[in-house]
């Protein structure tokens, strides 16, 4: 699933540690995230959207 | 500063149950094995069984912790979805050996102690959850 986590996280100027820590978990979870390796369940999903204040749709793409 | 002590003491703690592990399959194998016929080689394979496991497994565990420390979202690591993977994959693998084992021990007529087989098994099961943990971190990392 696509996503434009990275694209968020650096408009806000924030580090994956900090993203990380923000969210209440592991770097490598941000960063497999961003690699769309990981696509998280919903409890994690909503946490990042509600952090950049943004919507689901905003942050997740699920394509074709 | 913190952090460095933290690791330091998160990595003493996995290195102390990695080796207490260690031993404990290695004497368990040896002791399973009977005395006097012990084979020395399935000893350190058996104790680097253990080892591995209580490496990868104590790790994980403390880094869940901290995560739960620190944060609400500890089940949703990606740490987490690969050692549900890892577990995943060792249980059908699991499985299939035991089957084939029983196969095998059928038709050729061999046997074994029981305690023997169990030992195996299970030194097996946290084996391959292992290594396929460090696979699957490596290979999406």
């Amino acid at each position: 699933m696509h996503n434009s986590l990275r694209i968020l996280r650096r408009q806000r100027g924030l580090t994956q540690a900090a993203l990380a820590v923000a969210l209440g978990v592991s770097r490598q979870t941000v960063i497999s995230i961003e690699g769309s390796k990981y696509d998280p369940g919903l409890e994690l999903a909503f946490a990042i959207a509600t952090f950049f204040g943004v919507s689901i749709e905003q942050v997740f793409d699920p394509g074709e | 500063m913190r952090t460095v002590k933290l690791i330091k003491r998160d990595a003493l703690i996995a290195g102390s149950v990695s080796v207490g592990l260690g031993i404990l399959f290695g004497v368990g194998s040896y002791l399973l094995q009977g005395r006097g016929t012990a084979s020395m080689a399935l000893v350190v394979v058996f104790a680097a069984m253990g080892a591995i496991a209580g490496w990868v497994f104590t790790s994980l565990i403390l880094k869940n912790v901290a995560l739960a420390k620190g944060g609400q979202l500890r089940n949703a690591s990606v740490e987490v979805h690969w050692l549900r993977r890892a577990w995943s994959g060792a249980l059908l693998d699991l499985v299939i050996v035991s089957a084939l084992g029983a196969i095998a021990f059928s038709f050729g007529g061999a046997e074994a102690p029981i305690t023997s087989v169990l030992a195996s098994v299970v030194a097996f099961g946290l084996l391959d959850a292992s290594v396929r943990f460090v696979f699957i971190a490596r290979g999406e990392s």
